[in-house]
């Protein structure tokens, strides 16, 4: 570290990092460009914007274990607000930059310079790979410096402009190109939530000081009603009263859209100001706006909640007919997948199917907002749903951004800001609502793949328990007037319980008929199972074609027949008008278990999972009804 | 509700079993077979 005096008022002045060029005097905001051992004074800098930020000077912090302290800062304006670069020294040397924009945190480290297209020829979507990691660019700025503090590795003045382009990569990566030199000065880093880098030495946002976010009341350039700037990141302000919405980043207040809003009476179920525990910390809603799209002719409009908390930024509530989400940016660029329906994005090891594109307009505007909202404000909207959670892209000419929805039940909003009543009914299903019959259907064909298992095993046991071999056979031929009467010797059907058995008959009849009465004879008990088939097989030809009808065979099953000692007893006659004898073989087996069982238990277990899989397609069909991949367009009657 | 599923599953492969080890089905149709005694069959056999 060296150190020496401001050549303007004398003060210390630090230079505690190698790289540093120009220090920032605290005491009369002198900008210092350290040439040698020698100090010039290249002029004074321009006062700070208040900002949220809870960095300032001095504050110390992590990444990836390495500590590093907070030495510089440059605040730039871009065209929707203001965000700071905070220049950090690292313990073994290193510097690096931490961007604070909006409460989300991105830490960068100069890399060499790159081959990069000229500003002028990027547009948001094109990809770029840096250090063989491909990023998108997201963001095109003129950003202008506002003003410096503490030291900094290159010389800048205030209203010095840089021509910017932010990049997201997979991951949280992130870098950013800096045109305002040449060669173009790339920054390659990540972005990780704030919790992540460990800070210690952060400033109170409650306590005062230069960039304190205190409340400002101010009347409304419209109808002069009393407003508020709560937050120091606040760009705009809308009038709940008039409509007209202000620019507030000054002490001279500027008209971004005239009343022309407020024809119609909004109420906010979320009052402007009103605070809830939500993602585990305190917000306070600071704005409100209505967008709507058009689609089919139709105009839909939805309510958008701005929220805040000093640590994790903003929080978006949007409403619809009865549905919320909880939004928030999201820090990686969805991966594109391959997909031969609608578009398909990954995640956070999700899948996000393309749900449809609209451009939103801002319709309402009342409250705080960080950006200069005006009315009219279009962006095309494209959102992808996975219930619960929806991925949306915002974008313009100059900016593209993904924010990721969760659907909230209302009643947790209801008792996240202890209203009173009940929330109003749910209308419709919404593109990202959880389906009631999510993950039944695979779980009920599951549970019946076991069941069929099971009943297969069942079956299959049983039927090769089952000794099919023939206990007995008669065979014997009959002609006209010459029938056949036998009866086997005593054979055995063992077991301990009574059984079924199977009786084949099978004939070599052809263009007649022969009547076989069969008699299963327990030799015990006398008693009889008796059985008579008239068996008729006729064939020909008609018109050039071949005919037949009737059967030569049949099959007959005793279903609970005894075990004990029987005998057999065929006795067939042929047609009064056969024209040869015919022959029939009688056959007496063990029957073995009737398929006809299982397919009866399968059946009835098939309705759960068939009526399961229709409610939860029919609750499908209905979500994406609303979406530009309907099936079919729905024809009013 | 998939739980009543389960339990209805089980149940059913139970008397599934059952009947499978009884030998005995629901669609069993015992017709054209006569149960009788042996007197019977010879009157009829006359």
């Amino acid at each position: 570290m060296s150190q020496a005096s401001c050549p303007s008022c004398a003060a210390p002045v630090k230079f505690r990092g190698a790289s540093s060029v120009v220090a920032v005097c605290a005491y009369c905001q002198s900008t210092l460009l350290r040439d040698g051992a020698r100090l010039e004074d290249i002029g004074k800098q321009s006062e700070l914007l208040e900002d949220a930020s809870l960095l300032q000077l001095g504050a110390e912090g992590r990444h990836r274990g390495v500590h590093f302290g907070v030495i510089g800062r440059i605040q730039y304006r871009y065209g929707a607000g203001v965000w700071s670069e905070w220049y950090l020294l690292f313990d073994d040397r290193r510097d690096g930059w931490l961007s604070d924009a909006n409460g989300n945190y991105v830490i960068t480290y100069l890399r060499p310079p790159p081959e990069v297209p000229a500003y002028e020829s990027l547009k948001i979507g094109d990809k770029l790979t840096f250090q063989k990691q491909q990023f998108e660019v997201t963001n095109l700025e003129q950003a202008t410096v506002v003003a410096g503090e503490g030291e900094l590795p290159f010389k800048f003045g205030s209203g010095w402009e840089a021509p910017v382009a932010d990049l997201r990569g997979e991951h949280g990566r992130f870098a950013t190109l800096d045109y305002s030199e040449t060669p173009v000065r790339l920054y390659v880093g990540e972005q990780l939530p704030f919790d992540t880098f460990g800070f210690s030495g952060l400033r109170d946002p409650k306590s005062g000081g230069k960039s304190t976010a205190k409340a400002r009341a101010f009347r409304c350039v419209g109808c002069g009603a009393p407003l508020e700037k709560k937050l120091a990141s606040t760009e705009a302000v809308g009038c709940g009263s008039c409509g007209t919405i202000m620019d507030v980043t000054s002490e001279d207040i500027q008209i971004l859209s005239a009343a022309t809003q407020h024809e119609r009476e909004v109420t906010p179920r979320f009052a402007l100001g009103s605070r809830a525990v939500l993602q585990g910390a305190a917000h306070e809603v600071v704005g409100y706006m209505r967008r709507a799209m058009t689609a089919d002719g139709i105009n839909y409009e939805w309510g958008e909640y701005l929220l805040h908390n000093h640590e994790k930024g903003y929080l978006w509530i949007s409403e619809y007919q009865g549905h919320y989400n909880l939004i928030r940016t999201a820090a990686n660029t969805p991966r594109q997948k391959p997909s031969l329906g609608p578009q398909q994005l990954s995640y956070l090891g999700r899948t996000f199917k393309h749900f449809q594109t609209c451009v939103a307009t801002v319709t309402y505007v009342a409250g705080e907002f960080n950006w200069r909202v005006k009315l009219g404000d279009e962006v095309n909207v494209h959102d992808y749903v996975s219930p619960p959670l929806m991925l949306s892209c915002e974008r313009t000419d100059s900016e593209l951004s993904w924010s990721l929805g969760e659907y909230t039940e209302p009643e947790v909003l209801w008792r996240a800001f202890r209203l009173k009543g009940a929330p109003p009914p749910k209308v419709g299903i919404a593109a990202n609502q959880p389906s009631p019959y999510e993950g039944r259907p695979g779980r009920y064909w599951r549970w019946y793949a076991v069941a069929l298992a099971l009943a297969l095993l069942v079956q299959i046991g049983f039927s090769l328990s089952v000794d099919s071999r023939p206990l007995a056979e008669l065979r014997g031929a009959a002609a006209r007037g010459r029938p056949f009467e036998s009866t086997t010797p005593p054979f055995a059907i063992t077991g301990t319980r009574p059984r079924p058995v199977g009786m084949s008959i099978k004939t070599d009849v052809d263009n007649s008929w022969i009547a076989v009465n069969a008699v299963l004879t327990n030799t015990q008990t006398g008693d009889a199972f008796i059985v008579g088939r008239e068996i008729g097989y006729y064939s020909g030809w008609d018109g050039g074609e071949s005919w037949s009808e009737g059967d030569r065979a049949a099959l007959v099953r005793f279903p609970q027949v005894p075990p004990g000692t029987y005998t057999l007893t065929v006795d067939i006659e042929a047609a009064p008008d056969a024209q040869r004898q015919f022959t029939a073989a009688v056959r007496v087996y063990r029957s073995p278990p009737r398929w006809l069982n299982l397919v009866l238990l399968l059946s009835l277990l098939l309705i759960p999972p068939v009526w399961v899989t229709i409610r939860a397609a029919g609750y499908e069909t209905k979500r994406w009804a609303e979406s530009d991949h309907a099936p079919e367009t729905d024809d009013d009657e | 509700m998939h739980r009543l599923y389960i339990l209805t599953a089980l149940l059913s492969l139970g008397a599934f079993t059952y009947g499978q080890y009884q030998g005995v089905s629901l669609f069993d149709s015992e017709e054209g077979v006569q149960k009788g005694r042996t007197s019977s069959l010879s009157s009829r056999h006359k």
